[in-house]
Order: structure tokens, then sequence, then C-alpha cells
């Protein structure tokens, strides 16, 4: 996480939800038109208004650029965090199914603004200069991070909780093939499926191998190696869940392909070391401003954590 | 304890119990989308007057006799778990209305094909369940078309 692959991580997170709470707030917006019984206020006022659909996408998105673009504001982190989830409570009103496809780019924003504001919380300003700036940055990915972990570690706890740890040795992959893919097509659409949905013992391997990554994806904040390697993991996990059934989840897609990628290593002067930021060599006019590692307040950090739970509970009963 | 550690664990928590303890309202969720161990699957699918299988998305201009409800009749299929596919078929549908302009539809059946995978390392026994007579107009299928 050295300050380019910082940069690069919070502009892919950036360009990520932007471009998902545009086709969110827009396809809600468009299959609302469809829906035999109007949705209720206040999440009907998006639903079937085109101004306010364009406003509130044109508001998260400046927003959203205002907190992971240079300005870094933390204020405007959270206007984005209400504005995508009016569209994402709009969209799951208006359609009954895979409005969790949205869900890891808004957990991802809530893991960096918890991670920011805890950083101020310790005393780390983005605005206190380049060290302290990078510093609270660091937070704010650490957070985001740790949250696109937890979908699968929820993905993968789901299944041993409701299937039990047989469910790594019963055909729920196979009938998942079977069920999602298309009946007519070429290669792409129907032979890899049909190849795969007659593979039973590869099937097993895949459900083996579906817990493994989920459950495992603690990996991703153990260290730079482990993340890098969990996130190539997790692409392929994707990349082969879209080849056998044709089902595609962007966003984690995207972001583990970014994670996983060794910026430090091809960018020039990159240095994928977490403590380089605190070493006076690595912007030595920065040195008056070094600081010692803050100390953890893990009271505020739950606090802070429950708000935002309580905020988007509330906000989901309206 | 290390505090950026100390966030992560409180991220994960975070998510996890709340996605537990309270379901799902965005961003979180407990994602459990294929946790069932099920021995049986189902997708629907229409047929067309050739009797060929095609997949529902390839078809726009629809009107369909009655309302669009997904269950073949009582006995005429084995049981099979709820499918999310079906809410797609129903916006799909409801989204792709015949106008009154539609011209060069065909007769086609929506169907429920049920999978059934008793043994899991044995064969699939594959049924097709007729549910409704409806018209709509075929379009070429592609790999960008939306699933919606």
């Amino acid at each position: 996480m050295d300050p380019k692959a910082l940069t690069i991580w919070r502009s892919a997170l950036l360009l990520i939800t932007a471009a998902e709470c545009t086709i969110q707030t827009s396809a809600g917006y468009w299959q609302a038109q469809f829906r035999p019984t109007p949705i209720a206020p206040p999440y009907g006022w998006v639903a079937h208004n085109l101004v306010v659909t364009i406003l509130l996408a044109t508001m998260t998105v400046i927003a959203l650029w205002r907190f992971l673009g240079p300005r870094a504001s933390l204020a405007a982190g959270f206007v984005a965090l209400a504005g995508l989830k009016i569209g994402g409570e709009t969209f799951e009103r208006v359609f009954m199914v895979h409005h969790q496809d949205f869900y890891q780019g808004g957990a991802l924003l809530i893991g960096a603004l918890i991670g920011e504001s805890y950083a101020r919380m310790l005393g780390v300003r983005a605005e206190g200069g380049r060290l302290q700036a990078l510093e609270a940055r660091r937070f704010g990915m650490t957070g985001a991070l740790a949250m696109l972990a937890a979908s699968y570690m929820a993905a993968g706890s789901s299944k041993v909780l409701t299937g039990g740890i047989s469910w790594a040795t019963s055909a729920a992959l196979r009938l998942m093939i079977l069920s999602h893919s298309d009946v007519e097509g070429g290669l792409l659409a129907t032979a890899i499926p049909n190849w795969a949905a007659a593979s039973p013992h590869l099937c097993l391997a895949l459900e083996m191998g579906t817990l493994v990554v989920q459950l495992g994806a603690f990996m991703l904040i153990v260290g730079p190696r482990a993340r890098r390697l969990w996130a190539s993991l997790i692409v392929a996990f994707h990349l082969g869940i879209y080849l056998t059934s044709h089902i595609l989840f962007v966003t984690p897609m995207l972001f583990a392909a970014v994670v996983a990628f060794p910026w430090a290593r091809v960018l020039p002067g990159g240095d994928d070391n977490l403590d380089d930021l605190h070493d006076p060599l690595h912007d030595p006019g920065e040195v008056p401003q070094r600081r010692a590692r803050p100390a953890a307040r893990g009271r505020d950090l739950v606090i802070l954590a429950g708000a935002v739970v309580l905020a988007m509970r509330i906000a989901h009963g309206w | 304890m290390n505090a950026q550690r100390l966030l992560a664990i409180v991220c994960i928590a975070t998510f996890w119990l709340t996605g537990r303890l309270f379901g799902e309202f965005y961003p979180f969720s407990p994602l459990g989308m294929f946790n069932a161990a099920d021995s049986v699957a189902s997708r629907l699918i229409v047929i067309d007057s050739s009797g060929t299988a095609r997949d529902v998305v390839n078809y726009v201009a629809w009107t369909c006799e009655g309302p669009l409800v997904f269950k073949p009749p009582p006995g005429s299929c084995p049981s099979y778990p709820y499918a999310a596919f079906d809410e797609i078929v129903l916006d799909h549908i409801q989204s792709h209305p015949a106008g009154v302009e539609d011209a060069q539809t065909e007769p086609i059946e929506l169907t429920r094909r049920v999978f059934a995978v008793p043994d899991p390392v044995g064969p699939v026994r594959v049924t097709d369940c007729p549910i409704m007579h409806c018209t709509a107009r075929r379009r070429e299928p592609s790999l960008w078309t939306p699933r919606l």
C-alpha cells in the first residue's frame, strides 16, 4: 500500500462506485415504470421521477469524487454514502432479486469512511500534511479491504451455517450452474456450463475451493503477499463463476484485481511496505511531522461502526 | 493492539454480525445465495413452436394468457425450491410488453425446466413442465443481452 498504490486503489473505488451508482439508480428508475403498483415514498420519489434520479446520481458521483479524489473530504464521503443508500434502497424496492449485486461497493465505501473517521479520532488528519494525509487514507483503504474480506467470509459462513460442512460435497454447484446457464448460444454460453455440470467431481472440487476462498478471505488483511495471493484467488473465483454460470459480480472482482496487482513493483519509485510512510527517508521534507503509531481506541471505533449501521438500518425502514 | 488491525477486525465483525443478526439491508447482507445443499433446482425457459428450448431474455413483445404466475398445474411437475431467476423473468416480461404495432410474434410456451440431482456425483434428471402459452418476438441472442 505505497502512496501510488494507495492512489490507484482509491481511484479504482471511485470509478467502481460511481459506475455502480449510475447503473443502480438509472436501472431502478427504468424498471419502476413497469411495476404494476407504484413504489411508496420516499424512495418512490426517486423511482418515479427522472429529474430526482439524475440529481441523485450526479450528487453522489460528485461527492464520491470529493471524498476519493485529491480533496479527500470526509464530509463528502458521508454525502456519497447517503446517495448510494437512497439509490440502493430504491433499487431494492423495484427489483426483487439481484439487488445484492451492488452491496459490496457500498460496504467498501463504508469501510473507507469508518477507516478515515477512525484515523481522525486518533488525531491523524487528512489536512495535516502529506504524511498524515497518506496515513488517513491508508486507514480508509484498510477499512475498505476489511469490508471486502467480510463480505466473502459472510457468504462462506452462510453456506456452512445453512448447508452444513456437507455443502462442500453436495450438488449445490451443479444445480447452480444448470439453473443459471443459458439453454442456447455458443461455447461461452452453453458448452462450458454444460461440461462443468456434467463433471460432478470437478463441481465438488470447486465447491471446496469456494469455501476455502470465501472463509479464508481474512487473508486480505494479513499482509501484502497474502493480500495479493487471496485477491488473485478471488478474481479467479469470480471468473470461474462467470464462465460456468454467467453470474458476474463486477465490483468485488475489479477491486480484487486492483488489490492483487503489484503496483509497487511496476510503478517507478514504489515500495509495497506499509511502514514506509513512517520512514523519514521516504520523504525527508516531512520529517518534522513524523508520528508514532497511534494507539487504538477500540470503544470509539465500535461506537462509530454501530452508528453507521444504525443510520443504514433506520433509512431502510423509511 | 495495532490500530489498523483493530480497525480491520471491527469492520469484519460489523459486516458479518449485522448481516447475521438483522438480515439484508443496503449494504449489509448475510450473502446467503446458493447456501442450501439442495438436490433440485429449476429455470424458466421458452419452448418454441418447433419444440426447441430457448432463453426467455431472447424474446420481446410479450403477451401471455392470464397472470404472470409461474407455477405449473398441480401434480404436473416435481416439487422445486424458490428460483430467483423467476423474478428476472417477471421483470423481463413486464418490461418488454407487446406494442400495438408489434408484428412477427410467434406462439411460444413458457416452461419450467426442473433439474434433480439426488446423488451429487450421479446423473441429472431433467423434467420440462409447461406453464402458460404466450406470444413474443424473437431477437438474436447476444453476448451482451441484458439479464434483466
